[in-house]
């Protein structure tokens, strides 16, 4: 967690929000983004995306936001090394209080908190917030259950997003699913969208 | 890439496709022309894939940097707009999927169909279609991948039994027994006209005598048993009766369109 002291932030925090494709992962980090930009905290987005051509760093900057990008590949396994040194060069030219990292949605977030790690840019103090999208939550049991659990079982806690599209009961069937997998998480429903729970998520956060 | 590179993409049975242009006179029109687009290529991955999984995302920018992005996740949703962006004579444009259980080559070669038949007017990127190679990053001495393994080749130390590097070789040696060989599927870059056209018949090629079907016999019927190839004569062609040349009319209309374009621009 980094810290927030008297409206500043003291120490470097990394956050590294994973989730599969589709789920809200760069809505949510626009979201946070401005969250900690807010209480004045220095923010640097670092985007990836697995195709050559990428949206995503597009959509940032129209939206107001400085982004990083990584394309044509995962930062998680064959763009590695270009990770490691994107992140030293952010925090050697801008040093920021947050680094905001997106994976693709098909890239593993524990592998990418490793290679963070292992960049010793900070003090271990990252933190995995794993999105799930509750819209396809079936869909990506029914079809990609290893893969998408691989996905949340490195998160720190987990956000089921698109709570507002929600039919009755999914949000409970998605929040038993999970809890029986990853008893110690915490998982919150949230709309990144119309931003329900997000103070919340916030609060957990720090 | 070797299989070491995109373990976690191949690990979900992901493909990442796309490419990049630019769009003249776009308007709402051609803004809704752009979903239908995004839309048709989404029927295309759930055909494909039994649901779409993934995305299926464009953005438009213009000269001031105001622009749009247009998103598909999820079919009975539809495509997603955001942002606003006025009128304008020329604005670019990034086209990217990344979705589950798709060939690559026919996902990329449906998002240029759908730009095609879109009735927008525009100009793709040749250069964003071809591929990328990691030895460019060696070449420019950017590849700082203490893993990398791009040079076990060149020391015969490569030990993969998946890997596939040199798979045309092999071909060029007549050594290919792989049923699903896709070496020799058209370049979809080489399919792009000077005007920035996708041209998707496999007679322009012929035409423009760039076409290498027949260079390996093998290797032609291997994608007409397949249906891997879209002219739909296969049969005729199998019994020399190829009538990949009858659609001049098609090719005339095309040829029309990219003047028109092309005029229209100036």
């Amino acid at each position: 967690m980094y810290i927030y002291h008297e409206g500043y932030v003291q120490s470097m925090q990394v956050y590294i929000i994973g989730g599969f494709l589709g789920s809200g992962k760069t809505s949510l980090l626009m979201r946070l983004a401005t969250m900690f930009s807010e209480r004045k905290a220095k923010v640097a987005i670092l985007v990836n995306e697995s195709g050559e051509i990428g949206v995503d760093g597009a959509t940032l900057k129209q939206q107001g936001y400085d982004a990083i990008e990584l394309p044509s590949g995962c930062i998680c396994c064959s763009l590695s090394g270009t990770l490691q040194g994107a992140l030293k060069n952010i925090k050697n030219d801008i040093d920021p209080d947050v680094i905001v990292i997106e994976p693709t949605g098909l890239a593993l977030p524990h592998k990418v908190k490793d290679l963070v790690r292992f960049a010793c840019i900070d003090e271990d103090k990252d933190v995995i917030i794993g999105v799930c999208d509750i819209q396809r939550f079936r869909d990506l049991i029914k079809k990609k259950e290893e893969f998408f659990t691989r996905q949340m079982q490195g998160s720190d806690f987990i956000l089921i997003n698109k709570a507002d599209l929600a039919q009755p009961g999914e949000i409970e069937e998605a929040t038993a699913w999970l809890s029986a997998r990853f008893p110690n998480k915490p998982i919150i429903p949230v709309s990144v969208k119309e931003g329900t729970n997000l103070e919340k998520a916030y609060e957990l956060i720090q | 890439m070797s299989g070491h590179e995109e373990n976690s993409i191949k690990e979900a049975g992901g493909c990442a496709a796309g490419f990049t242009g630019r769009f003249f006179n776009f308007n709402a029109d051609a803004e809704a022309r752009l979903a239908e687009a995004l839309f048709t290529v989404g029927k295309f991955v759930q055909g494909e894939s039994g649901c779409l999984l993934g995305h299926i995302k464009a953005a438009v920018v213009n000269k001031d940097g105001v622009g749009i992005t247009l998103n598909l996740i999820d079919m009975d949703n539809g495509v997603e707009h955001h942002g606003t962006m006025p009128r304008c004579d020329e604005a670019e444009f990034n086209f990217m999927c990344a979705v589950l259980d798709v060939d690559e080559y026919e996902l990329t070669h449906k998002m240029l169909h759908a730009i095609d038949d879109s009735g927008i007017d525009y100009f793709i990127n040749k250069e964003s279609l071809e591929h990328h190679h990691h030895h460019h990053d060696h070449e420019h001495g950017e590849c700082d991948d203490p893993n990398c393994e791009c040079h076990k080749h060149e020391h015969g130390e490569c030990d993969d039994p998946e890997c596939s590097c040199h798979h045309h070789h092999h071909h060029g040696e007549g050594e290919c027994d792989d049923p699903e060989c896709e070496c020799h599927k058209h370049d979809l870059a080489s399919m792009i006209d000077e005007n920035g056209h996708f041209h998707h018949h496999h007679h322009h090629d012929h035409e423009h005598g760039e076409c290498h079907c027949h260079d390996h016999d093998h290797e032609h019927h291997h994608h007409h048993e397949e249906g891997g190839c879209c002219c739909g004569h296969h049969h005729d062609d199998d019994e020399q009766e190829c009538h990949c040349h009858d659609e001049k009319p098609a090719a005339e209309e095309k040829k029309k369109k990219g003047l028109f374009g092309f005029l229209k621009r100036k």
